[in-house]
């Protein structure tokens, strides 16, 4: 990158950062014990970033020859030349101490050494176990293991060299029958759930042991009745409370959304600026967190894309909204530092403000004392379906499972569960959380932002809570 | 780019280490071009370019599969990637049908290239930006979107002999004007930026943002509703994804379990996937090397027919249809070139035939809440107007909505003979007109 490096440095940039990445990664899919996909991927490019009169350019390359990565370079300060001609005002970086350092990921086994027929047995036996229940016409299993390797170099002197393992699974049975389908996932739906941890955490999660369990509960959902609808106290299941925060707090405490950069695809947001400090998000026992340094969070690092160091700030304090994510370039907008949030999906995507592990900080309340203070309503888990406006207020999320409780007892099961409301609103109704015990930080792989699109993984730590009167089911 | 001859090239080292190692393979190799300009608030705020070519190596053995994914294309690569192969096929387990490669098959050529567009440079990109910003700040307004270009070569190669190579170009862009507590929607894809007028793209968008000036509330219910033809192509990427595959309707699993053969709307619509169609942006090959022609879904009101992949196609005795896009999902298909025929009606006479309703601009984050009747959720956004007398009269806040596909079909009162071509999910298009439908169902309001 030695060309490249001297051509910027010779150049009239007013910034420039060169990111060098290197992923493996490793899918395997097996269906009703048959393994339909076993993938092994490889890429490394570099993405080189350059500020030209007050502008942005980006330029990225996996073609790793010397021409190649000084025409990349070129190419980003060509384009930063032309993005600076249509700018009202310039990019200003907000101050930033520029790292000499290393980061590892702690991981006990690397899933990469880990034997691939055992990886495979495993869901060949997880699926095994679901298919015996006669109604399940797919059983599915999955594993993922992501290795990440950067390497950080910018004009102020940063030098931050990174790696990071993913690994993450879930199973799925999806069952047919009194003319119905229905599918139950473990430990969470869409991808299941993943950390920035090793083999452990698939050993953690426990797939062989919840299998029975997970195809058990598809069949049930076929003979259970459907939910009904009319305003229900709710006890909301970790991971459905992680697409909660997801999507209602997350995304919409992303300062470039808020300052309009994703107004024509994903749209804005109702945390303005002025509701800072005074805005009544939720109730007072809400307290979110932004949190890029918890040890194995899927959004965990060492150092963001644009080479700030991992921090944890509050999004929401006692029910109030505090902060934001942020980059550096909207940090300085409001006269702010970055709290390290640029995320890049790749060497080939340039860094947005993405989530890192968003959390709803534990409360007090047992699983039992959650539950037993519903007098009538739903215990729900494990999303099936979501959708938010442009604003990220009006929601509609959609669960697997909802048990019924009456007097503060778990009953039967429920299906095709569809929960609604304004993100403030309901957060207000939020009356406990339930205690640390509870707590888990769920690993999201899939979230998708900007254009061209981005997929980051995310993490969400949250345990189980309590949400009253919240308005249950829709006739379409 | 970098020309068919490389493409050969990389099939010659893949035939010599299938050879050496036994080892079938079906393979894809992509690269491509993407340059992206993206503005905001009436300035470019992302510019970006990105080069990347990739070979997808589909590995079979002994009835056993495996994909490795590399970006080395040289001879060692390539070698190292047969490796991985082998290694992974020695652990993986014997599919439950007998799998086999297709033959080489003939097919078609669309065209799909202009060099203008595969090959524009930031400035041209800004141009167009800047000719957006300038007409919303005539208005005091804000722009947002953004305008892609670009070129990519993909080519299918296999063991049994085949290769196929196609190079396509891309420009595609979105626009949202914004004023005060309005804003408006333009959007457009295709092969070459000289099929639209962006200055017709950059009026619609803010005149829309004008007349959505201080929008009303009204009471969810059900209406009477003119969808654009930006909201029908998001609904009908669902019908292509979740309806048509082949393989839900084998688990049971789709709405295609009680609707195929069923006569679906009583207007006499065709849905096709059809990469001959006029403005669409072609792909004339799966990833298997089957052709692609144009396959109606819909024919005649009667939902006709499903989309099988390779996989599925051997699974359940079927024959593919050019539909398979994916190694790591075999059995999963699904269009790519969704084409809903036009109708006879203008616009204008569509909007007049409404008393009271609402027309819809653009549809905003949906998704799936019921697959067996594919019940689809979202709101609103940029622009929904209330219809009266025949008129669009005023504004009103979004809503959102839930309504079951196949409802919306039996709903139809009509089909507009205008159509637009929209970018889709996967960075290709949708070509789709304006409907009218009765009762859609809104569930909820916004408080914008």
């Amino acid at each position: 990158m030695k060309e490249a490096l001297d051509f910027l440095e010779g150049s009239k940039a007013e910034y420039f950062d060169v990111r060098f990445e290197s992923i493996d990664e490793e899918e395997i899919t097996v269906e009703n014990a048959v393994v339909k996909g076993y993938s092994i991927e490889q890429t490394q490019g570099v993405g080189i970033k350059v500020l030209y009169d007050g502008a942005w350019g980006f330029s990225a390359t996996n073609r790793l020859s010397k021409d190649a990565l000084l025409k990349a370079a070129k190419d980003a300060l060509e384009i930063a030349k032309v993005s600076a001609t249509l700018k009202k005002e310039r990019v200003e970086l907000s101050s930033e101490k520029p790292y000499k350092d290393t980061y590892r990921a702690e991981v006990a086994v690397d899933p990469f050494s880990v034997d691939r027929g055992k990886k495979v047995e495993l869901l060949v036996e997880a699926t095994r176990i679901m298919k015996k229940v006669s109604e399940i016409v797919r059983a599915e299993g999955e594993l993922r293991f992501r290795k990440i390797k950067k390497l950080f170099l910018s004009s102020e002197g940063a030098e931050i060299d990174q790696e990071i393992i993913v690994s993450g699974g879930a199973i799925r049975a999806h069952a047919v029958g009194n003319g119905d389908y229905q599918m139950r996932s473990y430990p969470a739906g869409l991808e299941g759930d993943s950390a920035a941890r090793g083999w452990e955490f698939i050993e953690e999660m426990k797939l062989l042991e919840n299998a029975e369990k997970t195809a058990g509960e598809a069949k049930d959902l076929l003979y259970a009745e459907v939910a009904p609808s009319g305003e229900y106290d709710l006890v909301i299941g970790g991971s459905q409370m992680a697409l909660q925060i997801h999507e209602s707090c997350g995304h919409p405490a992303e300062l470039d959304r808020v300052m309009g950069y994703e107004i024509s695809f994903a749209g804005g947001s109702f945390m303005t600026p002025e509701k800072i400090g005074t805005f009544r998000y939720g109730s007072p026992i809400v307290n979110i967190t932004a949190d890029a340094t918890i040890p194995g969070g899927l959004g965990t690092f060492g150092y963001d894309d644009e080479g700030v160091k991992a921090q944890r700030s509050f999004i929401v304090k006692d029910g109030i909204l505090v902060g934001y994510l942020m980059s550096r370039e909207t940090a300085a907008k409001l006269g702010l530092v970055s709290n390290g949030a640029a995320r890049a999906h790749g060497w080939w995507s340039i860094p947005l403000i993405r989530m890192t592990n968003i959390n709803l900080l534990p409360g007090t309340a047992s699983f039992e004392e959650l539950i037993g203070g519903v007098e009538e309503g739903f215990y729900i888990d494990t999303n099936k379906s979501w959708s938010i406006d442009d604003k990220r207020v009006n929601f509609q999320f959609a669960t697997e499972v909802a048990y019924e409780i009456k007097n503060g007892k778990l009953g039967k099961l429920y299906k095709n569960f569809v929960y609604w409301g304004k993100t403030p609103e309901f957060w207000a109704k939020c009356d406990a959380v339930g205690d640390e015990s509870l707590w888990h930080v769920w690993g999201v792989m899939n979230c998708g932002k900007g254009q061209p699109m981005q997929i980051m993984h995310v993490g969400h730590g949250t345990s189980p809570a309590r949400f009253r009167k919240v308005r249950v089911g829709v006739k379409s | 780019m970098r020309g068919e001859e490389f493409y050969r090239g990389v099939s010659r080292y893949l035939s010599i280490y299938s050879s050496a190692m036994g080892i079938e393979y079906m393979a894809v190799v992509r690269s491509a071009r993407h340059a992206l300009t993206r503005f905001a608030n009436n300035v470019i705020h992302q510019n970006v370019s990105v080069e990347r070519t990739t070979l997808s190596i589909l590995g079979l053995k002994d009835n056993k599969l495996a994909v490795v994914s590399t970006e080395r294309f040289d001879e060692d690569g390539v070698e190292e990637a047969f490796e991985r192969l082998k290694e992974v096929l020695a652990v993986s387990k014997p599919m439950e049908y007998q799998f086999k490669f297709p033959l080489p098959k003939m097919v078609p050529s669309y065209a799909a290239y202009d060099e203008e567009t595969a090959k524009a440079d930031p400035n041209v990109r800004a141009r167009v930006v800047k000719g957006f910003v300038e007409r919303a700040e005539k208005e005091s307004a804000d722009a947002f979107g953004y305008f892609s270009t670009g070129e990519e070569e993909f080519s299918v190669m296999s063991s049994n002999g085949n290769f196929l190579y196609h190079l396509g170009s891309f420009a595609n862009l979105n626009l949202v004007v914004s004023k005060n507590d309005g804003s408006g929607y333009a959007g457009w894809a295709g092969i070459s930026m000289n099929e639209t007028s962006f200055e017709d793209l950059a009026e619609s968008a803010v005149s829309t943002a004008l007349n959505a000036q201080n929008p009303v509330e009204i009471d969810p219910g059900k209406y009477t509703v003119i969808l654009s033809p930006d909201a029908v192509a998001d609904a009908l990427g669902f019908f292509g994804w979740v309806a048509c595959n082949g393989r839900a309707h084998e688990e049971k699993t789709g709405p295609s379990v009680k609707y195929l053969g069923k006569r679906v709307s009583q207007l006499p619509i065709t849905v096709a996937d059809d990469p001959a169609y006029e403005g669409i942006v072609p792909v004339p090959f799966d990833f298997f090397g089957h052709p692609r022609h144009r396959f109606s879904l819909i024919e005649d009101g009667n939902f006709a027919r499903l989309t099988y992949s390779h996989g599925a196609a051997l699974k359940y005795g079927k024959e593919p249809t050019g539909h398979s896009f994916m190694f790591t999902s075999l059995e999963d298909s699904f269009p790519i070139n969704l084409v809903f025929e036009p109708g006879e009606v203008s616009v204008e006479e569509m909007i007049n035939s409404v008393d009271r309703g609402i027309y819809i601009t653009r549809f905003h984050y949906t998704n799936v809440v019921d697959p067996m009747e594919l019940v689809i959720t979202g709101m609103t956004r940029d622009g929904t107007f209330l219809i009266e007398g025949g008129e669009l009269t005023k504004p009103i806040k979004n809503m959102r909505f839930n309504f079951g596909f196949f409802d919306l079909l039996k709903n139809l009162e009509m089909v507009s003979r205008e159509t637009k071509t929209v970018a889709s999910e996967y960075g290709l298009s949708v070509v789709a007109p304006y409907v009218k439908v009765h009762e859609f169902s809104f569930t909820s309001k916004s408080d914008h």
